[in-house]
């Protein structure tokens, strides 16, 4: 039985030993976690999930988070409260995911700037702008969008109304749980204003539904830039966009490619973005030939 | 946020969807939803619960299997906090992707053959889907193509009546497809096929230039002299006015949310779930082929039951009934050895009515013969008579059991197959109809031979 078992089925023991065998079980955790997480941590490479770099500017993420679902409240109550918060969040492993994603996405777009791909404006974007009205209206919403993410990741900043839906309303919730006199009223004020239609991930989502015809250009990475491939695949593979972004980090390159074989790709489109992205990569032959349902399943079962 | 509203919805407290344009009402009914009624969209329903508990503005894309297609749709969900506590629903997206990528385009080359074979009333519309040129050789249909051609600025679903749609608005000719629709001026139930036309390349995506229009009917135009009064007939005839229509809905939407499982719509799912949905789906088919099975009975034994014969090619419908039957096939890996292209076998009968039996006969030997066996079929004539012989290679039939497959309910003791024992009752019965017979000759392990005769050609001219 692994510790977090053990946790779950202490639960409803209320003999005097269950305390203790309940907090050891979750220091067992930390010890447990040591020899996995420790070399990625100390290892030498800033860029892998777990370098130096992706951990402090998901940390940064966090902070900026909480600050932000506390705009509403004055100052004094904002600077005592905006740590516990963030560690709040820090302990929904969704909200955790997502910053860490996000913070992975712009090094990724940043690393594959100087090969000629733009982190805002993809020729892909920019020819869905020259589309009919509508098409061109979303591309260029999109655009704006984008633009306010590159910048914001620049000054390690995000904001609470950029969330998916669902992890806005986890990120409400905690905020709601620390219970700061006026927290509830904030948190409603920012319920209601919140329109994940709004939001860069799901003006991505609804580009490339409306650029489906594009599609051999939505999986290149090159043609739809890394943005909207990665939302691209994710939506084709029917994965989480998150782990589309792992697998454009170093020392992923299988991940991309059964991705890529889940969502579709021919073996001749998939090995143009994976040469893209992971320039140089080296996979087992046999990759391209296994088929998109196996692909999954590879994928399903990893994740599991 | 920026860009048309392809259609609007609302849903109240409970889920129920209270008000929805055409274009989402479609999806709803197809999937067996009405109007009020629980949401029957599996990913909008959960969707809509999403937004109603977190309170929150929800826009993302739905993806939906109405059992022959996926829809994917982008959706934004507005939680109302007023009055009821509903949600309103923006579709500002919509494509439909046939379920079988793969053989999508020999599937819909298929049914594009079908329906123009058994149409008996056939229109070009434009791509607003009005009327440009209408013709009918139904005498029921008479007027139908002159109203429509006169007043070519309306669409032809002015015209008809969809069954479970209220409203007139021409919707998307994929939901259209298919439909069952009542004419003024025919008492015959209507099926709608529509056939788009492809549109300029440079054009918008998906939208073609127009369509062809075709109606066929599971009920023949009875002929002259059988049109009494069917004081008598009308409760034999309870199954396909009465039980079917009621029955059909809840079924497809079984149907409908058990693809959604098994594709996995809704997110991963383990491999063993998926197979159940996928169990579920298929008892789910087979109940809407028992349903079809009950309706032709009551087709086949009332009075006025008759077939419209007509010069046909035995050796393309036994092509066409073997390629429909291909993908089944190849799952058993069971060889289907079809007429050559090219061979031909003239005959008098109803071309439907040939490729029902013979849909039946081949689709008997695809059960119960063993995997990786071969079914042949074959053409002869014999004077006044055309044969079509589907042999197998399956378990046989001793003289007792021939003596009895033909019989109604008959399953020579199988069960739980899917089956319904009416299979081969129902053909026997269209094929004298049509002036023919169907016989079988077999032993016990020498596999069996179904032989429909049908009047050949030739004979019926010199008659």
């Amino acid at each position: 039985m692994n510790p977090a078992d053990q946790t779950a089925s202490f639960a409803a023991d209320h003999s005097p030993e269950a305390a203790i065998r309940a907090q050891f079980a979750r220091e067992e955790r930390v010890r447990a976690a040591l020899g996995t997480v420790l070399p990625h941590l100390v290892g030498d490479d800033d860029a892998a999930p777990l370098g130096e770099e992706p951990v402090v500017r998901t940390r940064a993420l966090l902070a900026a988070l909480a600050a932000d679902l506390l705009r509403d409240l004055p100052d004094h109550v904002r600077q005592s409260v905006a740590p516990a918060l963030a560690q709040a969040l820090a302990t929904r492993p969704a909200l955790l995911a997502h910053c860490h994603a996000l913070a992975l996405e712009a090094a990724t777009a940043e690393r594959l700037a100087p090969s000629g791909i733009d982190p805002i404006l993809s020729p892909l974007v920019e020819s869905l702008l020259a589309a009919a009205p509508d098409t061109a209206a979303l591309a260029m919403t999109t655009l704006a969008a984008q633009t306010r993410f590159t910048c914001r990741q620049r000054r390690m900043e995000t904001v609470a109304d950029e969330l998916p839906a669902a992890l806005m309303h986890e990120a409400l919730v905690a905020l709601a749980d620390l219970s700061v006199g006026p927290g509830s009223d904030a948190a409603a004020s920012l319920r209601s204003a919140y329109d994940e239609g709004r939001t860069r991930l799901s003006l991505l989502a609804r580009l490339a539904l409306a650029a489906a015809d594009h599609g051999d250009s939505l999986l290149d990475p090159a043609q739809a830039g890394f943005a909207l491939f990665a939302t691209a695949v994710a939506e084709r593979a029917g994965a989480p966009r998150e782990e589309v972004i792992l697998a454009g980090v170093a020392g992923q390159e299988l991940r991309l490619a059964l991705l890529l074989r889940a969502a579709g790709a021919e073996p001749a489109i998939a090995r143009a973005a994976i040469a893209v992205v992971h320039p140089g990569a080296r996979l087992p032959s046999s990759w391209a030939d296994l088929p998109a349902r196996r692909a999954s399943v590879l994928l399903a079962g990893a994740a599991a | 946020m920026s860009g048309p509203i392809l259609a609007r919805g609302r849903t109240d407290a409970h889920d129920q969807l209270v008000e929805a344009d055409d274009l989402l009402l479609g999806l709803h009914v197809r999937c067996g939803g009405e109007l009020p009624g629980p949401i029957a969209i599996p990913a909008l329903r959960e969707a809509v619960a999403r937004a109603r508990a977190t309170g929150l503005k929800l826009a993302e894309p739905i993806s939906a299997h109405d059992g022959a297609e996926r829809i994917t749709a982008w959706v934004e969900l507005e939680p109302l906090d007023e009055d009821d506590g509903g949600c309103r629903i923006a579709v500002r997206q919509w494509q439909a992707i046939a379920a079988a990528p793969d053989d999508e385009g020999v599937a819909a080359r298929r049914r594009a053959l079908l329906a123009r074979q058994m149409s008996e009333f056939s229109a070009r519309l434009d791509a607003r889907q009005c009327a440009v040129i209408a013709e009918g050789r139904a005498p029921d249909l008479a007027g139908l193509g002159e109203r429509m051609t006169a007043e070519r600025a309306r669409p032809w679903t002015e015209f008809v009546t969809i069954e479970g749609n209220a409203h007139h608005q021409p919707l998307h000719w994929r939901l259209l497809d298919g439909a069952r629709v009542q004419i003024a001026g025919s008492d015959r139930p209507w099926q709608v096929a529509l056939i788009p036309v492809a549109g300029p390349v440079d054009g918008p995506a998906g939208a073609p230039a127009g369509f062809e229009l075709h109606l066929t009917s599971d009920v023949p135009f009875p002929a002259p002299g059988e049109n009494e009064p069917k004081a008598k007939g009308e409760p034999a005839r309870m199954i396909g006015r009465e039980v079917a229509p009621v029955l059909r809905q809840p079924i497809a939407r079984i149907v409908a949310n058990a693809e959604t499982i098994r594709s996995r719509l809704m997110g991963p799912l383990a491999e063993e779930y998926s197979s159940y949905a996928a169990d579920i789906a298929a008892a789910g088919q087979h109940l809407l082929a028992l349903i079809d099975d009950l309706t032709d009975l009551e087709v086949v034994e009332s009075p006025e039951f008759s077939t419209s014969p007509d010069r046909i090619d035995l050796a393309e419908v036994a092509r066409q009934a073997a390629g429909i039957l291909g993908v089944k096939a190849r799952e058993r890996s069971i060889g289907i050895d079809a007429p050559k292209l090219g061979e031909s076998l003239g005959a008098v009968a109803e071309f439907r009515r040939v490729l029902q039996v013979l849909l039946n006969l081949i689709g008997n030997a695809l059960r119960y013969a063993p995997e990786g066996s071969q079914v042949w079929i074959r053409l002869e004539q014999d004077g006044q008579f055309a044969r079509v012989i589907i042999a197998e290679q399956g378990p046989g039939l001793d003289a007792a059991q021939q003596a009895r497959v033909f019989e109604k309910f008959e399953r020579l003791g199988r069960s739980g197959d899917g089956g319904s024992g009416l299979g081969l009752y129902i053909s026997r019965r269209l094929a004298r109809a049509m002036g023919g017979e169907l016989t079988v000759e077999s032993a016990p392990g020498q596999g069996a031979r179904f032989i429909l005769s049908v009047p050949a050609a030739s004979s019926a001219a010199a008659a």
